[in-house]
């Protein structure tokens, strides 16, 4: 295997060259441009930009607007991940117990997977109409009011996370329930011999068991959760007054819309940061990223 | 064995479940066969005759047929080139000694961090300059920069797996390098080759923010931006918008129930082997 001729050792260095390059530009690219803009006035409609120094990422910190986007991405994220999470691990053990059928379920939990976001936001704004949806007859059906769900400031938040936690789910199932088969039985034998109750067995040797596995689907999920954009973009467009807008949706509103460029550009540099921030957090509190290496 | 009592409550239980998740697209597809005046009433119409004229106005009459021959132009072109690099990186970096290749593995996979609205600014002023707007290639690059990252660690695990001896062994019997990795090599690791692609693939179908930025001009656009066409300000043509969903969704749900083993361990990034 070890051929040390030069030649078989230069020429690996040659097959990955392309790829590298590729990712190095495709990725640097854009943060080394953003954080250049973010020290510039760059308006898109202007030919000639100023430097201003730390002043946009200074308005940033103080502007409301930021922080309000800041809360609203990170309540969505919380939420919808931990329902997600929970409820994802309740059908997960379920579908453990029983063998005949599993594959019939795990085959249709992948279906609200593969469907586009921008689909599921669409048929969830069409479900959830005031007058024609079909959640608000399944209400009235049940003795409730009708909810106009995206026009109300309190509602519209609850509404993404509905749609989220429908697509999502899922995917936390299917994850979970691949790592509880790949559990060896021992463990499981021993603490049913040693009298371990249902809820022993789950809280103190299944659940740690499953920790590296959880920690991937919950960082996979985080990762895409804080980054909700698809949706928002077919259901609410960051209304009523501000009340789905979040980071991503900010930045798309201030970067084409308002065309300050400069902003945009400065915001997404916090944002990679607070992301960043977040996953490191989790990693290190779970204490898998050093395993995985 | 660890054994379960009670299947026939869990049963139960999972049924209601299931049919909770599958609701939604149940009442896509029926909207979609539905006359507006169906698909539009207070109380939902559960029993109907069928209707194509959603599905004509959509594939025959609009032009939703060529965004779709777009998405599977530039899915599939997108999906393949990803195999191919990430197929450079992650087997020359399991079988050989590079220099900092852990470093490098794990930069990559951090990649997977970065949200795309912060490249989209940078992107869409760089494509402007380059006439990449409204191109193939422009999206086709920004959605293998996107996948890169899980297929190059999704293959990772399964090279990582492959014995060396089976390397060695055509190697002694005199085939080349190169003849080993088409001939001993892809065989083997066809299962994770085909998650990583059709993965990819899923993705790029799916993908609607770098193709509603990038290319806006219907002629160049894909179906999810399509999508957004029949959602008019005056107002949102319901049946339209199923109709297109289903069509979309025929694919990539073919691919989830044909390929779902493979597409379990794809989900995890490898980590495990569903």
């Amino acid at each position: 295997m070890k051929r040390s001729h030069r030649r078989g050792k230069i020429i690996p260095y040659f097959v990955v060259t392309p790829g590298l390059l590729f990712l190095i530009f495709m990725a640097l690219y854009p943060l080394i441009f953003s954080l250049r803009i973010s020290f510039y006035d760059w308006n898109l409609l202007d030919t000639e930009h100023a430097f201003v120094g730390l002043r946009n990422f200074k308005e940033n910190i103080l502007s409301l607007n930021f922080w309000h986007a800041l809360w609203i991405t990170v309540l969505f994220t919380v939420v919808a991940v931990s329902v997600e999470f929970v409820i994802g691990l309740v059908i997960a053990l379920y579908l453990h117990r029983i063998i005949k059928g599993r594959r019939i379920f795990q085959t249709v939990l992948l279906l609200p997977i593969v469907v586009a976001p921008a689909i599921a936001g669409l048929m969830w704004r069409f479900m959830l109409n005031y007058e024609y949806g079909v959640i608000n007859y399944f209400f009235t059906v049940l003795r409730m009011q009708r909810y106009a769900w995206l026009a109300s400031k309190n509602l519209a938040l609850p509404a993404l996370m509905i749609t989220d936690i429908w697509q999502w789910t899922p995917f936390m199932t299917i994850i979970l329930l691949a790592g509880l088969q790949s559990l060896p039985d021992d463990p499981l034998e021993a603490a049913a011999i040693d009298g371990c109750s249902r809820w022993q067995t789950f809280w103190f040797i299944i659940l740690p068991m499953l920790k590296p596995v959880a920690t991937i689907a919950i960082v996979l999920r985080t990762i895409d959760a804080f980054r909700v954009y698809d949706i928002i973009f077919m259901m609410t467009r960051g209304g009523p007054v501000h009340a789905t807008t979040s980071l991503s949706w900010l930045i798309y509103e201030t970067g084409f819309k308002t065309f300050e460029l400069h902003q945009s550009a400065s915001m997404s540099w916090l944002m990679l940061i607070f992301v960043t921030v977040i996953i490191t957090y989790i990693l290190k509190f779970t204490g898998v990223n050093e395993s995985r290496k | 064995m660890y054994i379960y009592r009670k299947s026939i409550a869990g049963y139960f239980v999972l049924s209601i479940l299931i049919l909770v998740f599958i609701f939604p697209i149940y009442w896509m597809i029926s909207t979609s066969f539905k006359e507006l005046n169906q698909a539009f009433t207070t109380k939902p119409t559960w029993f109907f005759t069928p209707t194509k004229s959603n599905y004509n106005r959509v594939l025959i009459e609009s032009g939703f047929s060529l965004k779709l021959l777009n998405s599977l132009l530039i899915g599939v072109s997108a999906s393949l080139l990803t195999l191919l690099i990430a197929c450079s990186l992650s087997y020359t970096y399991t079988r050989f000694k590079l220099a900092g290749s852990k470093h490098v593995l794990f930069w990559i996979l951090s990649l997977r961090i970065i949200p795309p609205i912060v490249a989209v600014v940078p992107i869409y002023i760089l494509f402007r300059t380059m006439g990449l707007l409204d191109s193939y290639l422009g999206l086709i690059m920004v959605y293998i920069f996107m996948n890169l990252p899980l297929s190059v660690w999704l293959l990772l695990g399964f090279f990582k797996d492959l014995p060396l001896e089976l390397e060695e062994a055509a190697l002694i019997d005199g085939c080349s390098r190169f003849g080993v990795f088409f001939r001993i090599v892809i065989p083997i690791v066809k299962p994770g080759l085909i998650a990583a692609g059709l993965l990819s693939f899923i993705f790029c179908w799916n993908e609607f923010l770098f193709a509603s930025i990038l290319s806006g001009s219907s002629r160049m656009s894909t179906a999810p931006v399509g999508l957004y066409e029949y959602a008019t300000p005056v107002s949102m043509l319901w049946g339209h918008i199923a109709a297109a969903g289903t069509v979309m969704l025929i694919p990539v749900a073919i691919i989830a129930i044909v390929v779902q083993k493979h597409m379990v361990r794809g989900l995890t990034l490898g980590a495990v082997k569903g």
